[in-house]
């Protein structure tokens, strides 16, 4: 499987989006339906804009694999404290500025896990890990 | 409705050069919450009203194959929005009406639901 990797830098709101359109862009090639293409983008976008407002910076990998998307996105810290919170819509911890662009309303995680097929995220003070998997159907 | 259309409203004016103003408005949708917007648009051709002067309002209006995006309330994006929006042939609009009045305004125009 050939594997993407993009660096993602913290607190740079003005290239956020970039890792999701670029995803977004592979799948519009490999003609995937619209559907699945939206539940990407916004799993994508909200993973990436998580890793700019929280993070001390990480990246996004991504490959294509038997019909699976497969996407990793890796942060250096400080992790969250508490997961199950996390999870909950409406609970947020982002910074003023986060919430000065639109952001903070605790919307984040859940709606990754809810556009994606399989969720898996784990975190600890050394960083947060998230992988999704999603199912392109036949392409 | 098509996104040219928003230009019959009075103190509407668009702001940025994209040349393709024909996209049909399928809804519309009020938020200044991003997040919130990402997980409650379901339709592609969506026109958004917002407040929120970000540059983030651009990677959302395209990821989601919004319509057109409206300032309301006379907030004017910043150059960095302009010139973000046009590079993703997103359409912005600017009024000094507010997000409720504008919605008043494009169901008057036509009922686009």
């Amino acid at each position: 499987m050939e594997v993407n990797r993009i660096d993602i830098l913290p607190m740079n709101l003005e290239s956020a989006g970039n890792i999701s359109s670029l995803i977004k862009r592979t799948l519009i090639n490999l003609r995937v339906d619209k559907s699945i293409i939206r539940r990407v983008s916004i799993a994508t976008y909200e993973a990436e804009i998580n890793v700019v407002i929280h993070s001390n910076g990480g990246f996004c990998e991504f490959g294509i694999d038997n019909n699976k998307l497969l996407i990793t996105f890796k942060d250096t810290g400080p992790g969250i404290k508490n997961i199950d919170q996390a999870m909950q819509e409406g609970f947020s911890t982002a910074s003023q500025r986060a919430r000065d662009n639109g952001f903070g309303a605790g919307m984040g995680l859940p709606n990754i896990k809810r556009s994606c097929d399989e969720f898996d995220i784990s975190s600890s003070e050394q960083g947060t890990t998230l992988n999704l998997v999603f199912y392109l159907g036949e392409i | 409705m098509r996104v040219e259309d928003l230009l019959k409203i009075e103190g509407i004016k668009l702001v940025n050069d994209v040349s393709k103003l024909s996209t049909e408005i399928n809804n519309i949708y009020i938020s200044d919450l991003l997040s919130w917007v990402m997980g409650h648009v379901r339709e592609e051709g969506v026109c958004f009203l917002t407040i929120l002067n970000s540059i983030n309002i651009v990677a959302v209006a395209s990821l989601l194959e919004m319509s057109a995006v409206v300032f309301c309330e006379g907030v004017i994006p910043s150059k960095e929005v302009i010139d973000k929006a046009t590079e993703e042939k997103i359409p912005l609009f600017s009024t000094k009406l507010s997000t409720a009045q504008l919605a008043k305004e494009i169901y008057k125009y036509e009922n686009i639901l």
